[in-house]
């Protein structure tokens, strides 16, 4: 949809006659439609105004407790109804109304501006035509040569009226009425482009589409959507996996360990995401949701504040060095947090780590996928990894350990059990995983 | 489930008529031949008012779909009310 044709003011050219000639052939010659019209229109755009406001007022006295309409079906009414403020259903009847002012205001000169450029348009019809006829007599009806007398005996004599007086008077007059016929017209231009103004200036609320900048803003805001969505939906499906991973290789705690920091991690990305789906995107995303991403990100919940009270505390330091600063601290939280979470039971597991062989035991791993349904599913990978980290046994234990991040974590692998392992040594004396590169 | 029930199902029936009128104005505003614009022979004003109309097609949409929801959702209780209440008096002349 093209942008709005303004009304252009009417310019004259100096030339008297082709100034006369653009005013009777200027389009439109006259205001168009009337003021009956407009005055209707604005009326059904009130009337509208007016029905829409009284029907959000009946909406909102459903919505409240004191309404007459009560009991479980009004109940269930009342689920359906939304905030009018929320979704600026609120201001419909205002842009109906700011529609209906312009209009109103518009038709309130439509009548004085045709009848003045009709007067003027035929002013200056006339005084052009008296123009042309006075010129016409002016002018000589074939040139005279002032040698020759005619009488050939009469003597010469001076005129005794000007012959151009009249020609100027009624060009006097002519331009006068093309001035005021382009005052009249310009008026009238300057009331339609305020009533288009108007119209336009109804746009301003918060109902219009998103355009120009806007637009940009929205579709950031559209990709930024489906990145939040996907980022729950990826971190719900890292957080279940890894969860189900924890549980299936502890009798390898190393992997457990991991897998559990990986699942905790995950679950407060998802936790993040799906609080802004629910807040900033309205999508239905259900109290228990929030619940169990909370759930799961609680061996994290400290030691997040703690990391950020550590990143705070090195303000100036080096960016390397605040980063393993940070990290350090944080996997020191994670290790008391996960004593603390699990108490002394979690203590005796991690006092056994010490004493773990750092290699897996796929007969009790293999155990877990015997159960049917989609527990097979999510094992997938970890059975790819304990594949790969059996093939790899012979070249000891760091090599089985990285084949299996490779296969399960990917190119995620090195970031993860960088910080895992640095956890692990805060917890300490534990086995450290062994990804190249990675650990100091 | 026990609960005071307290409707009028006539002013249920007439909001229920003016949500749904509401949405098919609302829808009918923007569109040739009905929409606010044609309304104008101005041709320049028509399109301005065209314009603005159309600029708001988004948020117009939900409040179609909502006010034409909730309207129906309003005539379905009305009706269901009603009818509860011929049966009632039905079962009570027998």
């Amino acid at each position: 949809m093209g942008g709005i044709k303004w009304y252009e003011h009417l310019e004259l050219p100096a030339d008297l006659v082709a100034a006369a000639n653009a005013c009777l052939s200027v389009d439109p010659p006259r205001p168009p439609g009337s003021s009956c019209e407009f005055y209707a229109a604005a009326g059904r755009l009130s009337l509208f105004a007016q029905a829409f406001r009284d029907a959000l007022g009946a909406l909102a006295r459903i919505a409240a407790d004191d309404s007459a309409w009560t009991g479980e079906a009004a109940d269930s009414f009342r689920t359906v109804l939304e905030d009018p403020q929320r979704t600026h259903a609120d201001q419909v009847p205002a842009r109906y109304d700011g529609y209906a002012r312009a209009l109103r205001e518009y038709a309130s000169t439509l009548d004085g501006h045709q009848s003045a450029i009709d007067s003027a348009r035929a002013a200056v019809g006339s005084t052009l035509d008296t123009y042309r006829l006075r010129a016409a007599a002016a002018a000589p009806a074939f040139p005279r040569n002032p040698a020759l007398r005619f009488p050939p005996s009469a003597p010469p004599v001076g005129p005794v009226v000007d012959p151009t007086f009249l020609e100027r008077a009624a060009a006097h007059d002519c331009r006068a009425a093309v001035v005021r016929f382009q005052t009249a017209y310009n008026a009238w231009i300057d009331s339609a482009r305020r009533c288009q103004r108007a119209v336009k200036a109804v746009d301003g609320d918060k109902l219009h589409n998103p355009h120009g900048a806007s637009a940009a803003g929205a579709a950031i805001d559209g990709a930024f959507h489906a990145f939040v969505d996907a980022t729950a939906d990826v971190a719900g499906l890292v957080s279940t996996l890894t969860a189900a991973l924890a549980v299936l290789t502890i009798p390898w705690p190393p992997a457990a360990a991991m897998f559990l920091l990986v699942s905790t991690v995950a679950s407060g990305v998802q936790l993040l995401a799906d609080v802004d789906r629910k807040l900033q995107y309205h999508e239905n995303v259900s109290l228990g949701d929030l619940a169990f991403d909370a759930l799961g990100t609680i061996p994290l919940a400290k030691p997040g504040s703690e990391a950020l009270k550590g990143g705070r505390a090195l303000k100036g330091a080096g960016v390397v060095g605040k980063f393993r600063a940070v990290g350090a601290k944080f996997a020191t939280s994670v290790g008391s947090d996960l004593r603390g979470t699990f108490g002394p039971g979690a203590k005796d597991v991690l006092r056994g780590l010490r004493t773990t062989k750092a290699r897996p035991d796929l007969k009790a791993g293999r155990a877990a996928f015997d159960g049917p349904g989609a527990a097979q599913d999510w094992g997938v990978n970890a059975a790819q990894a304990g594949t790969e980290a059996y093939d790899n046994r012979k070249r000891g234990a760091r090599a089985v350990e990285q084949a299996a991040f490779e296969v399960v974590l990917g190119p995620a692998g090195p970031l993860l059990v960088g910080a895992t392992n640095t956890a692990i040594k805060n917890v300490g004396g534990l086995p450290r995983l062994a990804y190249p590169g990675v650990v100091p | 489930m026990g609960g005071a029930i307290d409707v009028d199902i006539d002013v249920l029936r007439r909001l229920a008529a003016d949500l749904v009128g509401l949405a098919a104005q609302l829808d009918a505003d923007n569109k040739d031949g009905t929409g606010i614009g044609d309304w104008i022979s101005d041709p320049k004003i028509r399109t301005a008012l065209k314009n603005i109309q159309h600029d708001w097609s988004h948020k117009r949409g939900e409040f179609v779909g909502y006010l034409k929801g909730v309207g129906q959702a309003a005539q379905a209780a009305a009706n269901a009310y009603a009818q509860t209440e011929h049966q009632i008096a039905t079962a009570a002349r027998h």
